[in-house]
Order: C-alpha cells, then sequence, then structure tokens
C-alpha cells in the first residue's frame, strides 16, 4: 500500500492543469432520474418506469438503478419506498419485476455496456415512529431482499446479461447478516454475477478488516463499497478513503457544484443521482 | 544615493504601521485585485473590481480560470451598503456558474446574502476585506436540460442547493 | 542636505512605529469555518503578549459525537500592531475510520487579521487563512502514511481554509 516514488513538482503543476472529468459508474438515485430532481416521486413505479427507459443520444444514460425496501411490521409488506410517507403502496417486488423486465428486452441496457447494476437498500425502520427490526421482521424482511436478489440473478442469466447487486442497509448488521443466511448465493453466485456489501463512511460496524473487501480482496462478509456525501460532514473521512483506495459511491441529492468538485477530487467508483441525464452528460465533456 | 534610499525605505515603511488603526476611515473610488474561498462551489482564486458610489460598492467578480479550465465560470455582481468606509457592510448580490457538458452548458443562478468587514490595510493603497456569505442556488438550466427551480417544500428538497461560504479580497483601491 | 535629509527619515519612520501594546490579553470565543476541514464550529481560547499571539482550538461537538474532531495550537506574530500576523501550528484530526480512530497530522501556515471593530467593548472578530498538509496519517490496524510516502497527492494532503474567529475578552 505504501509506495516511495515522490511525485515530482512538474507532474503537480500537470495534474493541476488537466482537470479530468472523472468516468464512474452512474447509478439511478431511489429509481427516479430521468427529470428535474423532486423527492416525492422518488421510489415509485412510475419513476422507475421512466428512468429505466430514459435515453441520450440513442443509449441509457445509466449504469444502474437504486431500490429502497422498507419492511412494514404492522402489515407485513415489504415495501417499495424511501419512508412510511409514500402516500401510496407499492411492493419492492413490482419494481424488481420492472428491473427484470428491462433486462430481459433487447438492446443495451448500460451506458458502458458492460455489467447492469442494482442496488437494493434496506430501510432500519419498520414502523411510521421509527421502530427498529425484531427478530421476526428481521426475518421477514431478509427474506424479501433474498427474493429481489434471487429473481434478478434469474433474470440475469436468462437475459444474457452481466449483474451486479448492491447491496446497503441503515443499519450495516442487517447486510452482514444476510450473508450468513441459508439462502445467500454468495458474492460470486456465477459468471458475470456478482453481490457486494456497501455501507456508507459514517457507518457504526465497520471494522478494520474490512479494508480488505474495501480494495477488492476476499471477505465474505466485508463490506465492499462505501457511500459518502459531498457536503454533509467534514471531510476527513473520506479523503482517508480515497487514500486508501477504498472503492466509493459519491450520493447527492441534487448535482450541485459542490457534488461535480467532489466527483472530481475523489474519483468516485459509483455516481448515484437523481440527474442521470446531466451526470452523464458533465462526464462525457 | 544610499541616502535617498533609506529615505525611501522609511517612508515606506511609516504608513504601513501606521494604517493598523486607521483602516475603517479611509475612503477611495474604485478596487480591483484577487478574490479568495477555499469552498468548493466555486473556482478559489478569481478577479474582482468595483466603484463605490456614496455608501454602496459594487463588485464585479470574473473567473480568470475560464482561460484555463473552459468547463466552469464563476461570475459575481455584488451590492455592499458601507455602515462605515471599509468597515463592516451588508451585501446582496447574484452568482452565475457555467458548467461546460457534453454538447452544451449547464447554468447555475444564485442569490447571495452576506456580511463584509474591513481588514488592516497594506500601505495604504491595498484593501483587504472579509465576507460571510449565504448563498441558495435557485435556477438550474441548460442545454436540453430540465429547468429546476429551489424548493423549500422539503429539507430534501434544498439541503444540496444551500450553503454558506466566507471569502477574503485583496484589493488594489484608489481614487478617481 | 545629506544630514536633513537622514534627520527627517529617521523622523517619519520612527512616528510611523507604534509601541506594542505590552499588556497581555485573553480571548474566548468561537472559530467558524464553511470549507469541510474541520467540524462548522469550534471553541477557541488566545493570548496575547505584545505582538506575539497563541490560539488554542478544541472540538467540543466533535468530541461529544465520537465524529472527525480536529484539535490545534497555533502561534502567531503580528507584522505590525493591531495589523496582519503570519501564523503557524499544528493540528490533529482524529477521524472514525473502520471501526477505529485515524489520525491525521498536519501542518499549518497562515496568515490573522482583525476585522472591523465591533458594537461591544470586549467583542472582537478575527479571520484566518490557513494552509495545512498532512504530514503522516496513522490509526491502530491502518496503514501509515507520511508525505513524502505518497505515490499521488490527494485531495486531503493539502487544505486550504478560511476561518471567522468571533471572541470576548481584553487585556488582564
Amino acid at each position: 500500500m505504501i509506495r516511495g516514488r515522490r511525485t515530482s513538482l512538474f507532474a503537480l503543476l500537470l495534474l493541476a492543469a488537466c482537470d479530468r472529468r472523472p468516468q464512474a459508474i452512474l447509478m439511478c438515485h431511489n429509481s427516479n432520474c430521468a427529470h428535474a430532481t423532486d423527492p416525492a416521486a422518488d421510489d415509485t413505479l412510475a419513476s422507475l418506469e421512466d428512468s429505466l427507459a430514459l435515453t441520450y443520444l440513442g443509449r441509457p444514460p445509466i449504469d444502474g438503478v437504486e431500490i429502497d425496501t422498507l419492511w412494514d411490521s404492522e402489515r407485513s409488506l415489504c415495501l417499495f419506498a424511501h419512508d412510511f410517507d409514500k402516500p401510496v403502496d407499492e411492493l419492492a417486488m413490482d419494481a424488481v419485476d420492472r428491473v427484470t423486465e428491462h433486462m430481459l428486452g433487447a438492446g443495451a441496457i448500460t451506458w458502458d455496456g458492460v455489467a447492469f447494476r442494482v442496488k437494493i437498500e434496506s430501510k432500519a425502520a419498520v414502523t411510521p415512529g421509527g421502530a427498529d427490526h425484531s427478530a421476526d421482521d428481521l426475518a421477514a424482511h431478509q427474506a424479501c431482499v433474498l427474493d429481489m436478489v434471487d429473481r434478478l440473478l434469474e433474470a440475469a442469466v436468462a437475459g444474457d446479461r452481466e449483474l451486479e447487486i448492491l447491496l446497503e442497509g441503515e443499519d450495516i448488521q442487517f447486510v452482514r447478516s444476510l450473508t450468513a443466511h441459508s439462502r445467500w448465493p454468495g458474492k460470486d453466485p456465477g459468471e458475470g454475477l456478482a453481490i457486494r456489501l456497501e455501507a456508507n463512511v459514517k457507518s457504526a460496524g465497520l471494522a478494520p478488516d474490512d479494508l480488505v473487501s474495501l480494495t477488492g480482496g476476499d471477505k465474505p462478509d466485508g463490506i465492499d463499497v462505501l457511500a459518502f456525501h459531498s457536503t454533509r460532514f467534514p471531510d476527513g473521512q473520506q479523503q482517508a478513503y480515497e487514500a486508501l483506495d477504498v472503492d466509493l459511491m459519491l450520493w447527492m441529492l441534487d448535482a450541485s457544484l459542490e457534488t461535480f468538485y467532489a466527483a472530481e477530487v475523489y474519483h468516485p467508483e459509483y455516481v448515484n443521482t437523481s440527474e442521470a441525464v446531466l451526470l452523464r452528460r458533465w462526464m462525457e465533456d | 544615493m544610499r541616502l535617498h534610499l533609506l529615505f525611501s525605505i522609511l517612508l515606506a515603511a511609516a504608513p504601513a504601521t501606521a494604517r493598523a488603526d486607521a483602516s475603517d476611515d479611509v475612503d477611495h473610488d474604485w478596487h480591483t485585485g484577487l478574490n479568495l474561498r477555499t469552498d468548493t462551489g466555486t473556482h478559489r482564486v478569481r478577479l474582482d473590481a468595483g466603484l463605490r458610489l456614496g455608501q454602496v460598492d459594487v463588485t464585479a467578480v470574473l473567473d480568470p480560470k475560464v482561460f484555463i479550465d473552459r468547463r466552469q465560470n464563476d461570475t459575481d455582481l455584488v451590492a455592499e451598503y458601507m455602515f462605515r468606509p471599509d468597515g463592516w457592510a451588508a451585501m446582496a448580490g447574484w452568482r452565475l456558474t457555467q458548467i461546460s457538458i457534453d454538447r452544451g452548458t449547464q447554468f447555475h443562478h444564485m442569490l447571495l446574502l452576506g456580511v463584509t468587514g474591513g481588514l488592516p490595510h497594506f500601505l495604504e493603497v491595498v484593501v483587504p476585506r472579509f465576507g460571510f456569505e449565504f448563498e441558495a442556488n435557485v435556477l438550474r438550466h441548460g442545454d436540453g436540460l430540465e429547468a429546476d427551480t429551489l424548493s423549500l417544500a422539503s429539507e430534501r428538497d434544498y439541503l444540496d442547493l444551500v450553503s454558506f461560504n466566507l471569502f477574503l479580497r485583496f484589493d488594489y483601491a484608489g481614487e478617481i | 542636505m545629506g544630514r536633513k535629509l537622514v534627520s527627517l527619515a529617521i523622523a517619519i519612520g520612527v512616528m510611523g512605529v507604534r509601541p506594542a501594546q505590552a499588556e497581555p490579553a485573553v480571548f474566548g470565543g468561537i472559530d467558524v469555518r464553511t470549507d469541510l476541514g474541520t467540524q462548522w464550529m469550534r471553541a477557541g481560547a488566545a493570548v496575547e503578549i505584545g505582538r506575539l499571539s497563541f490560539d488554542a482550538i478544541v472540538d467540543p461537538y466533535g468530541y461529544w459525537t465520537r465524529e472527525q474532531h480536529d484539535s490545534e495550537v497555533l502561534a502567531g506574530w503580528a507584522l505590525w500592531p493591531a495589523g496582519w500576523s503570519l501564523m503557524g501550528g499544528w493540528r490533529v484530526s482524529s477521524l472514525p475510520l473502520l471501526g477505529t480512530r485515524y489520525y491525521q497530522e498536519k501542518a499549518i501556515l497562515g496568515l490573522a487579521a482583525p476585522l472591523s471593530a465591533l458594537p461591544l467593548r470586549h467583542l472582537r472578530a478575527r479571520i484566518g487563512f490557513e494552509w495545512a498538509v498532512t504530514l503522516v496519517r496513522h490509526g491502530p490496524d491502518l496503514p501509515t502514511f507520511w508525505l513524502w510516502q505518497e505515490d499521488e497527492l490527494h485531495g486531503g494532503s493539502f487544505n486550504l481554509g478560511l476561518v471567522l474567529r468571533l471572541e470576548a475578552g481584553g487585556a488582564l
């Protein structure tokens, strides 16, 4: 990890002058990236359909999509929702069906022509009041997520598509516990298929040995990707992670000027945005 | 020759120290210089030029880095109401940032509100000022993009679009 | 003529030089910044003796929340009384990283200056403009990097910062 070569002043000046736009895997934040930002439309089937149908210069500007899941403990429903404020109930499996339909269709489904990414984020609250998962809630929510994973893997195989599934939870132990589940297919379930675990730079529950998986090594329940925001917190953590060559995902509510700066400085592996065409055009400039 | 040099040095040194307590009382008609900031939303070094019209100072801030990096161009127009010459002032203004994107440009329009204060002068003619500004990105639009206006409907609508910034100006000032 | 000029020059030079403030002064207050180098608000204390100043800044919010916290000591020398100061110092940043704490030791160089007078006698505002260089990053179970060992200078190796200090205090 520590390399002895010193950067010359000339190289520094050259680097400063170059100001390259980074290339990143472009994810559709909260299944809502086809229009001007509107958080009220996040995680809805209508937004998801518009986002999957989005094109720029004849091809999809995105490389993947994010689906949020919420376990409603009172009604035993696995919802496609960012929070309990969503007025209409839509099921997580319905969202997965839209995605699998897309994967089974003809033509390119990503900008870069490589793997399609699906990020499944599992929310921590199980009631509008913010209650945590009970043991039964945990089992049910895990079963829902694994059903989603199974359906996506089947569609990828049937459609001959490369697929990467990213699993994130507001509670990091949720995603780690999936790897201990009897139905866990493993991080490499087949040719062209991969499942990676994601957390936030601020997540409690990260451990020093996660660094192995964060930098491309093998740890069965290791966290593989860390998400960060450009302005929410002091930047020491993302600077340190960037220096450790960790795989980062830059997420945003709006593509502000600070977001563009963060993308240029931290060179994240992934960018998660609600403004897919804008970010694609920014990267391609 | 040595005497002239000594005389010049001492004469030059005197005003630099004499300025220390009188910075609020010096006035000028125009100023131009460097506009510096450490926040990441705009280019960190820009050029400003301003005119004093009574108690109001109007300053344009231009972005010379656009000649090296065409991908971002930040331009401000601000007005300061000076409560005292070179003392505290209330500031309001507008910033237009242009971001180069594939096959076009995206425009960000920012409302600026703030406070500025005077700093000790250098040699009477370099007039630094410090500013604290609130910035709201009220409109974003561009070639082939849907326009997006600032909404206060929920925190998620505006959290990424408002910010507070600090800046420093080192301006050379003079009288017309 | 030459002697007259010398006398005149010396007289003007002496008139321009103000005696340094001899009484020590103590201030305490808040340290505000809008860049992301530290928490946006920290607490600081300053001691001034003549043209020398010493600042210590701590991070109560960072300590309390166990998020990133930055603590620093600075020494300054006023180039002229009530004028700009050259500042130098040391900052230790402690970051929560992968379940442990990661430390960044930073050398700081900068400038400081007093802002226009505030209405209340014992209040003052100062600004600081600083350049912080991360000399070493280290932490338990994590790699150590010295500045000269980094094969590329990451965004965090150099930080520019602007800070506003609002303080209360005065001569002792």
